[in-house]
C-alpha cells in the first residue's frame, strides 16, 4: 500500500504564527488538523498529536478514510489549565513520517478580567456534543450549553475558579422559544450550596438576577423547568458579576 | 443439551494451557471480552479486540502487529479442543481478530477462548445453526437493539445471559455517536472518570473505535457476548442518528464529506462485530443483508434499512398528509436489497420466515386530531412494505422483528391496515430497548393513545428490555422481558405480556 498523506496544520482562520490562548477550561482555542490524501487510490491514514503535559488536548489520534485528492480538516481544542506557567509549548502532529509544528503561546488572564475568563472550570450535570458547558460563555450567541436528559429536571451548569470572588449579578441568556422558566442561582458554602436567588415564571430569552454580593469560589444555576415542550436545559449565554 | 450456569464460565481458568504461558509484556489485552456471531451449521465468527488499555486511543496499543492464538472446544474445560489456530491482531483493523472457524458440528454447543502476550480471553459459548437438511422442533431467540451508555445499565444484558437460547439478534443502535461526560451521563458512575475525548462526538475512524471500546468494557454486556452467539445489523446510531444513505442528518453537510464519516463508522463497526470476512468495508459501503438458515424450521433475512434508502419524505420526523410517503419510487431497502429478499422469501421453504431489521413495520399512528405518521419509520416507505406484506400473504409463517423505538410493541401486519377486519398475514415483534430512554414506564399518554388509534396493536409498552422467543413448528410464542430500571445498578426483570400466534393463522394471542 502506498501511504501518501500530506499533513497541514492551521491556527484559527487560517492565520499564521503562534496560537494564543489564555489559561483556564474555556479560554483555549482551535488549531485545526488538515489530512489530505494526495495520492490516486483511498487510503485510512493516521495522525498522532502530542504536547506537554503544561497543555491539554482532548485526543491524541485522528484517523480517518481518506479518499483520493480528499481533505479532513479536524478541530482540535488546545487548553492550559488555570495556572499554568505564561510562556511557548508546542503541539506537533505527525501522520506517515511527516510532522508539523504549533506554537501555542500560553497567557495568565490579565489585570482586571472578568469572572467568566477567570474561570478555571465549567462542568455541567450533562452536555450535548457540540454544546459544552463553555459553549454558555464564550460571547457567541449561535452556540448554548444543553444537556442530554430531554425533559428530566434539574439540570445544573457550575462555574468555578481557584480563589474566591465577589458575585452579586447572574446574567442568564437563554433561547427565545423553549427557554428556561425556573432556576436557582447557588454559591459554594463550606460543606455546600446557599441558594442566593431564584427565577420563577421567566418568559424571556435574557434575565438578570442581583443579590447580595457573596464571596465564593464557585456559582452554581440549578435548572428547574422550561417553556413550553419543557425538555432541555439552554443557556446561551452565561455573565457572573 | 449442555447449559452451563453462565457464572461458571467465568471461572474456570483453563488449567491446560497455564503452564506453559510466557511471562506477559503487556497488560491483559481482553478487556473487551469475546463474542461469537453469525452461525452456519459447521462454522461461527469468533471475535476479540486487543485493548490493555480499553479507554485510551487504540486500545494503548503501539501500531504493530501482534499474534492471537485461539481454541474451540466441546467442553468449557477445554480438555478436547477441536479447533485451533493463530491469527493476527493488526492495528489497521484496530487489532481485532475476527476468526471464521469451519469444519463444527451443526445445531451444538461449542466453547472458544483466545491467548495473547501471556494472557488468556475469558471463555465464551457458542452454538452452531441446526444443519440444513434437519427438522429441528424449536428456536429459542432474543430480540435486542439500542443500548445507549448514557442511558443506563445493562443488567437487561445479565439477565439475558441466563436465559435459554440459540442466538440472539441485535437489530441496532449498538452505540451512540453523541457525547459521553465523565461519569457516563445518567449512570452516575463516578468511579468512570472518563476522558474528555468522549465528549467529542464521533464522526473518526479513531473515536468510533474508542466508543466501541467504552461500550465493550461493560461487564453485563461481556456476559450476554460471551453466552450466545449473536446476529447483528446495525441502524441510524451507529453512523448518525436519523441519516439516510449519503445524506446527513444535516442538510448542510456535503454528501462527500459525510460519506467519509460513513467509512469510518461502518470501518469501526466491522471491526467491533463477530462479522464474518470479506465484509470488511474499504471505503463508505459495506453489505451488511445476509441470511441465516436454521434447518427447514426457518430461514432469517438480516437486513439494512439504512444504507439504501431513500431520504425520509417530507423532511422526516412525524407528519400528517404526507403523500409523498407512498410514492413508488421511494425505497427502504434499495431496490438490489429488496429483489434479493422477496427473491429469498418467495422460494424459502421452510417454515418460518424472520425479518430481522430495525425499524417498526406496522402502521402506527400518534392518534388525536393530527393522527400523524413517522416518516423514518416503514410508514415513510409503503411501497417497500406493500411489497413485502403482499409476499407474506403467500408465505405462512412470516415474522418482522424489530427495534429502533425503545418501545414494546405486538403488531398484527395486514396488507391494508386501515381494514382491520381483513386476516392479519404475519405478525411484528418490536423490541424494546436495553437502556435507552432511562427507565421508562409501562405507559404513557402517547401510547394510550396509538393503542386507541391503531387496532393491530397489541400491547405498547415503554420500559426497558428485551424479547424472548421460541419458534415451534407449528406456532411461535413471545415472552416480552421487562426491566424495573435501568439507571441504577441491580434492575430486576420479569415478563410483561405473552403471544402466541399460529404458523397457518397468523395474529397475537395472548399466551
Amino acid at each position: 500500500m502506498i501511504w501518501a498523506v500530506a499533513l497541514l496544520l492551521t491556527v484559527p482562520a487560517g492565520a499564521p504564527g503562534p496560537l494564543a490562548i489564555t489559561t483556564g477550561q474555556c479560554n483555549g482555542r482551535d488549531l485545526v488538523v488538515r489530512l489530505t490524501n494526495d495520492g490516486t487510490s483511498p487510503i485510512y491514514a493516521d495522525a498522532v498529536l502530542s504536547a506537554p503535559s503544561a497543555l491539554h488536548l482532548p485526543r491524541t489520534l485522528i484517523s480517518s478514510w481518506l479518499p483520493a485528492g480528499y481533505t479532513r480538516s479536524v478541530p482540535v481544542a488546545v487548553t492550559a489549565a488555570t495556572g499554568t506557567a505564561p510562556g511557548t509549548y508546542h503541539v506537533s502532529v505527525t501522520s506517515n513520517g511527516r510532522t508539523g509544528d504549533v506554537p501555542v503561546e500560553v497567557f495568565a488572564p490579565p489585570a482586571g478580567a472578568g469572572l467568566m475568563t477567570l474561570a478555571s472550570r465549567v462542568t455541567a450535570s450533562t452536555a450535548r456534543a457540540g454544546g459544552s458547558a463553555c459553549a454558555a460563555i464564550d460571547g457567541d450567541p449561535a452556540t448554548m450549553w444543553s444537556d442530554t436528559t430531554g425533559k428530566r429536571w434539574p439540570d445544573w451548569w457550575q462555574m468555578d475558579w481557584t480563589a474566591s470572588q465577589r458575585v452579586s449579578s447572574v446574567e442568564v441568556t437563554t433561547t427565545k422559544d423553549w427557554g428556561l422558566r425556573d432556576w436557582d442561582v447557588q454559591v459554594a458554602v463550606p460543606g455546600g450550596w446557599a441558594t442566593v436567588a431564584s427565577v420563577r415564571g421567566n418568559v424571556s430569552a435574557r434575565n438578570l438576577t442581583r443579590f447580595t454580593p457573596r464571596r465564593t469560589m464557585a456559582v452554581r444555576i440549578v435548572t428547574l423547568a422550561g417553556n413550553t415542550v419543557n425538555d432541555q436545559s439552554r443557556l446561551v449565554e452565561v455573565i457572573i458579576r | 443439551m449442555l447449559r452451563m450456569p453462565r457464572r461458571r464460565l467465568f471461572t474456570l481458568g483453563g488449567a491446560a494451557l497455564i503452564g506453559t504461558l510466557p511471562a506477559p509484556r503487556i497488560g491483559d489485552p481482553f478487556t473487551l471480552g469475546v463474542a461469537s456471531g453469525d452461525p452456519l451449521p459447521e462454522g461461527v465468527v469468533l471475535w476479540t479486540r486487543l485493548a490493555p488499555r480499553p479507554l485510551e486511543p487504540s486500545g494503548g496499543l503501539p501500531p504493530v502487529t501482534i499474534p492471537v492464538d485461539w481454541q474451540v472446544a466441546t467442553d468449557d474445560g477445554f480438555t478436547r479442543v477441536i479447533r485451533r489456530g493463530t491469527t493476527t491482531a493488526s492495528p489497521g483493523y484496530g487489532h481485532a481478530v475476527h476468526v471464521d472457524v469451519q469444519g463444527l458440528q451443526p445445531g451444538r454447543d461449542y466453547f472458544y477462548r483466545f491467548r495473547s502476550q501471556g494472557h488468556l480471553s475469558p471463555i465464551g459459548r457458542t452454538r452452531t445453526a441446526p444443519a440444513k437438511a434437519a427438522s429441528p422442533d424449536s428456536l429459542r431467540f432474543a430480540i435486542a437493539s439500542c443500548q445507549a451508555y448514557t442511558d443506563g445499565y445493562y443488567d437487561a444484558w445479565r439477565h439475558l445471559a441466563s436465559e435459554e437460547l440459540d442466538v440472539v439478534f441485535f437489530l441496532g443502535d449498538y452505540i451512540y455517536e453523541g457525547a459521553i461526560n465523565s461519569v457516563g451521563g445518567n449512570r452516575m458512575d463516578s468511579a468512570l472518570r472518563l476522558p474528555d475525548t468522549y465528549e467529542l462526538e464521533t464522526d473518526t475512524l479513531d473515536l468510533y473505535r474508542m466508543r466501541y471500546a467504552l461500550y465493550r468494557t461493560d461487564p453485563d454486556l461481556q456476559a450476554a457476548h460471551a453466552a450466545f452467539p449473536w446476529v447483528l445489523t446495525w441502524d441510524d446510531h451507529e453512523v448518525q442518528d436519523n441519516y439516510a444513505d449519503g445524506v446527513s442528518r444535516f442538510t448542510t453537510v456535503p454528501e462527500q464529506d459525510f460519506l467519509v464519516r460513513r467509512a469510518n463508522a461502518y470501518r469501526a463497526y466491522w471491526e467491533n462485530q463477530p462479522l464474518r470476512p470479506p465484509r470488511q468495508p474499504a471505503g463508505p459501503d459495506m453489505s451488511l443483508y445476509r441470511r441465516f438458515r436454521f434447518g427447514d424450521l426457518a430461514h432469517a433475512y438480516v437486513l439494512d434499512t439504512r444504507q439504501y434508502r431513500t431520504d425520509q419524505a417530507c423532511g422526516d420526523n412525524l407528519r400528517a398528509g404526507c403523500e409523498d410517503r407512498n410514492d413508488p419510487d421511494r425505497t427502504l431497502l434499495g431496490a438490489e436489497q429488496r429483489d434479493w429478499l422477496l427473491g429469498k422469501i418467495g422460494r424459502s421453504e421452510a417454515r418460518w420466515n424472520i425479518l430481522a431489521q430495525q425499524i417498526m413495520m406496522a402502521e402506527c399512528r400518534y392518534g388525536g386530531p393530527a393522527n400523524r405518521l413517522d416518516m423514518d419509520k416503514w410508514d415513510g416507505y409503503t411501497a417497500d412494505r406493500r411489497r413485502i406484506l403482499e409476499t407474506a400473504t403467500r408465505t405462512p409463517g412470516t415474522v418482522v422483528i424489530s427495534g429502533d423505538i425503545h418501545y414494546n410493541y405486538a403488531a398484527d401486519l395486514r396488507v391494508k391496515f386501515d381494514r382491520p377486519e381483513t386476516p392479519a398475514v404475519a405478525v411484528e415483534l418490536v423490541g424494546t430497548s436495553i437502556s435507552s430512554g432511562g427507565d421508562g414506564s409501562d405507559s404513557t399518554p402517547q401510547l394510550d393513545m396509538q393503542r386507541r388509534y391503531n387496532p393491530h396493536l397489541r400491547l405498547a409498552n415503554g420500559q426497558r428490555g428485551y424479547v424472548r422467543c421460541e419458534l415451534g413448528r407449528d406456532s411461535l410464542r413471545a415472552d416480552y422481558r421487562v426491566m424495573s430500571q435501568v439507571t441504577r445498578r441491580g434492575g430486576e426483570i420479569s415478563t410483561r405480556a405473552s403471544f402466541v400466534s399460529e404458523r397457518v393463522r397468523p395474529g397475537l394471542v395472548t399466551a
